[in-house]
């Protein structure tokens, strides 16, 4: 068969694929490979030539502070790749403000916050990101991304941001907001009045706390 | 069972693999590697960080591989920044071994380079969530490691011979000149043979059907010496111990590396005759 007739153009996916069928460079036919892949004859020989080379060496171990070294090196390649790449945070909010996207779509607090089984305070708390993400149920996250008709990541996003004082969306409150400590989610479950008995027990129950 | 002691949520759909592989099928995940990913799906940071860090195989809180590679994008995806350094730490702290005894006899610079190399080419892949690149990675995460070693370690090695060929011959150790390889033959020493038979080839010698010829004929330790000393034109060996030789490098002496080459041109040479 002509393996070329699957489709590995990339010359990646071909060394892969040569690796993982042959294991060794001693089994691994370069005639067959340059026969099936013939645009790649010369990279084929040199990566099999390499790959000679590479193992007829002496293994090597690393010292202990070589290792640490490299795991030090490699985070930095990682932090700059992140950077380098359009990565989620650098991209803009899907979502300015959870309340604001249920009011745009014709909720109410109380319908939005029922729709996730909320009260109306844990509600708020998340909206203002008062709530730790990390202590925040992946069952939560879905509910609330089904309910606001957008990605899960988005939510995610929103929720990851700094906390804030006020929400865009324009609630009534008694008295001005203040900035308070962030809770996790069991806590705050634990202490909203207006929350249903069931939702408090479904929450409690389901592992809040344990986070996603 | 996941590590808060949850049975893990039957509803968890992973994302599906759509690269193919050279039969045209797409990969498939192993079994026990989604039901890993789906273990580790709900854990919150600090137990997911102690489960990658599991480095016992055996342990049924282990995430191989190809797990972690599935989670890191997982995460990615979510924007959860401390858990994607988590997971990347654990991931290189396991390469560390594996990366050192590919490209460790480059010495230590050049091990450097390779080193990043690797583990730049690797996250790419990883990182890069907008793509299929991974998807190898989640199915046969050391086979991709083991290509993008050797795929550093060529480019050490043409480095290499780059940097030696703009250093002039005659400052080469035990180049006697042009003419040495043309001397009388007949009149040499067996150690004197031995010296000027294994003078690098000439590149028009070294076509790819002579190279293949070597890649698949010639026993394996005849293979290295051959492919180090005409391919990537190594010295057989140097008075300096920084200077990578093929003695050093094949760990053997530098009169068995001659024995070796010779044998290796004499195979070669009937090879090559008995085709014509």
């Amino acid at each position: 068969m002509n393996r070329n007739s699957s489709g590995l153009n990339a010359l990646e996916d071909v060394l892969d694929a040569l690796v993982a069928s042959a294991g060794t460079p001693s089994a691994s036919s370069p005639e067959q490979w340059i026969r099936d892949y013939p645009q790649f004859e010369r990279e084929l020989v040199d990566f099999i030539a390499s790959w000679t080379i590479m193992n007829s060496a002496s293994p090597k171990e690393p010292s202990g502070p070589e290792a640490d070294a490299l795991v030090l090196r490699g985070m930095s390649i990682v932090q700059n790749l992140l950077h380098e790449m359009s990565s989620p945070p650098d991209r803009g909010p899907a979502i300015d403000s959870l309340l604001g996207r249920a009011q745009s779509l014709g909720m109410s607090l109380k319908q939005f916050a029922g729709a996730v089984r909320l009260g109306q305070v844990l509600m708020r708390k998340l909206d203002r990101r008062l709530i730790r993400y990390p202590s925040i149920p992946k069952d939560l996250l879905a509910r609330l991304s089904a309910t606001l008709e957008c990605q899960e990541d988005d939510v995610s996003l929103y929720l990851q941001q700094a906390p804030t004082l006020a929400t865009s969306a324009r609630y009534r409150a008694d008295s001005t907001p203040t900035l308070a400590d962030p809770q996790d989610f069991d806590t705050a479950v634990r202490s909203d009045p207006t929350m249903a008995e069931e939702d408090r027990s479904h929450w409690l129950r389901s592992g809040a706390g344990n986070g996603h | 069972m996941n590590g808060s002691g949850e049975a893990p949520r039957p509803e968890v759909t992973l994302e599906p693999l759509t690269r193919r592989n050279r039969n045209g099928t797409a990969y498939e995940r192993e079994a026990w590697v989604e039901r890993q990913i789906r273990s580790a799906l709900d854990l919150p940071p600090e137990a997911l960080r102690s489960r990658a860090g599991v480095s016992d195989r055996e342990s049924p809180e282990y995430l191989s591989e190809e797990s972690l590679v599935y989670l890191i994008r997982y995460l990615r995806r979510r924007a959860e920044s401390q858990s994607v350094n988590d997971l990347t730490a654990a991931l290189l702290r396991r390469l560390v071994s594996i990366v050192w005894k590919h490209l460790g006899s480059l010495g230590p610079e050049a091990v450097k380079e390779g080193e990043s190399e690797v583990i730049d080419a690797l996250f790419r892949r990883i990182l890069d969530i907008d793509t299929d690149k991974a998807d190898f990675l989640q199915v046969r995460f050391w086979v991709v490691i083991e290509s993008l070693c050797v795929q550093a370690f060529q480019r050490q090695l043409r480095a290499r011979k780059r940097t030696r060929s703009q250093v002039e011959l005659s400052a080469l150790p035990g180049y006697d000149g042009p003419d040495a390889e043309q001397s009388d033959a007949a009149t040499l020493t067996e150690e004197e043979l031995q010296r000027v038979s294994v003078q690098p080839l000439p590149a028009a010698r070294l076509d790819i059907p002579f190279i293949t010829l070597a890649l698949s004929q010639l026993p394996e330790n005849l293979r290295s010496a051959f492919l180090l000393r005409h391919y990537y034109e190594w010295p057989i060996e140097d008075a300096d111990p920084t200077v990578p030789t093929i003695s050093r490098h094949l760990n053997r002496t530098p009169r068995t590396i001659r024995t070796w080459l010779n044998e290796a041109e004499r195979l070669l040479a009937n090879w090559r005759g008995g085709q014509r």
